[in-house]
């Protein structure tokens, strides 16, 4: 299974990018607008908050992998997002924004999780031996 | 994510190209900056090269609308692509902001 490991910075989110485009080719270029939004949104969330209390700069890493799966007879890309930092569902308690609400009454932020939500057919959390790990799956539109 | 400003009257517009992503969003936020330091308090955002916007785009909207209805401007928004166009739906933005099809729609309304 193809994976990369980078900098858990937000501007590791090129190379991520790079990754994800290469990894779908251009058969698949439907999906690959939502599979980088939402690996962007996960990858800022780490890069901001999972290793808040690490001052190891070169501890700071997260992995990044993908792969086909057959998931209940669809084809599916799931993408798996794995940090070793604090304990962190970003799915659990993670609040719904009112998107009725005026400029004025809007909060800025708080999005991030709510377009994964959308974009993705699945989202996963797991939690174990020290690590994150979030995966995402993404249906695809023609079977390969 | 490029960005080209010009100016139309009294009116700032901003044509963004690219990606508006949380490594660049910072840029659109100093050109917006930029264009009120220029004593402009209406601007128009044309989208219609800018194929990604991620939340941290829309971070940047919103400080932004904030900030013109604290000064009492106008912002609006044309010509968005379908990535674009869905990230403003799926978060509300289409119906929050003023965002017309085209950059005469555009200008019409910060005009009216």
């Amino acid at each position: 299974m193809p994976e990369i490991t980078l900098h858990a910075a937000v501007s590791s989110v090129q190379d991520a990018m790079h990754f994800l485009r290469e990894q779908l080719g251009e058969n698949h270029e439907d999906l690959a607008a939502h599979v980088e939004l939402a690996v962007e949104e996960l990858l800022v969330n780490v890069a901001n908050y999972a290793y808040q209390n690490d001052s190891a700069e070169k501890s700071k890493k997260l992995v990044l992998g993908c792969r086909w799966v057959n998931m209940d007879g669809h084809n599916q890309f799931c993408v798996w997002l794995r940090d070793w930092g604090r304990p962190f569902d970003p799915f659990r308690g993670a609040s719904t924004p009112d998107t009725s609400l005026s400029v004025e009454d809007r909060d800025v932020g708080g999005l991030g999780v709510h377009l994964i939500k959308h974009v993705s057919s699945h989202y996963v959390y797991s939690g174990a031996d020290g690590s994150n790990t979030v995966e995402l799956y993404f249906m695809a539109d023609t079977a390969r | 994510m490029d960005i080209t400003a010009t100016q139309d009257n009294e009116c700032a517009i901003l044509a963004l190209s690219g990606r508006m992503d949380a490594t660049t969003a910072i840029e659109f936020d100093n050109a917006a900056q930029a264009a009120m330091n220029d004593g402009l308090t209406r601007i128009l955002v044309d989208m219609k090269d800018l194929v990604y916007m991620s939340s941290a785009g829309l971070r940047s909207l919103l400080s932004l609308a904030k900030t013109m209805k604290i000064k009492q401007g106008r912002l609006c928004f044309c010509c968005l692509q379908p990535m674009v166009a869905e990230v403003f739906r799926i978060s509300g933005f289409d119906r929050m902001l003023s965002v017309h099809t085209d950059r005469e729609a555009g200008l019409a309304a910060l005009r009216a």
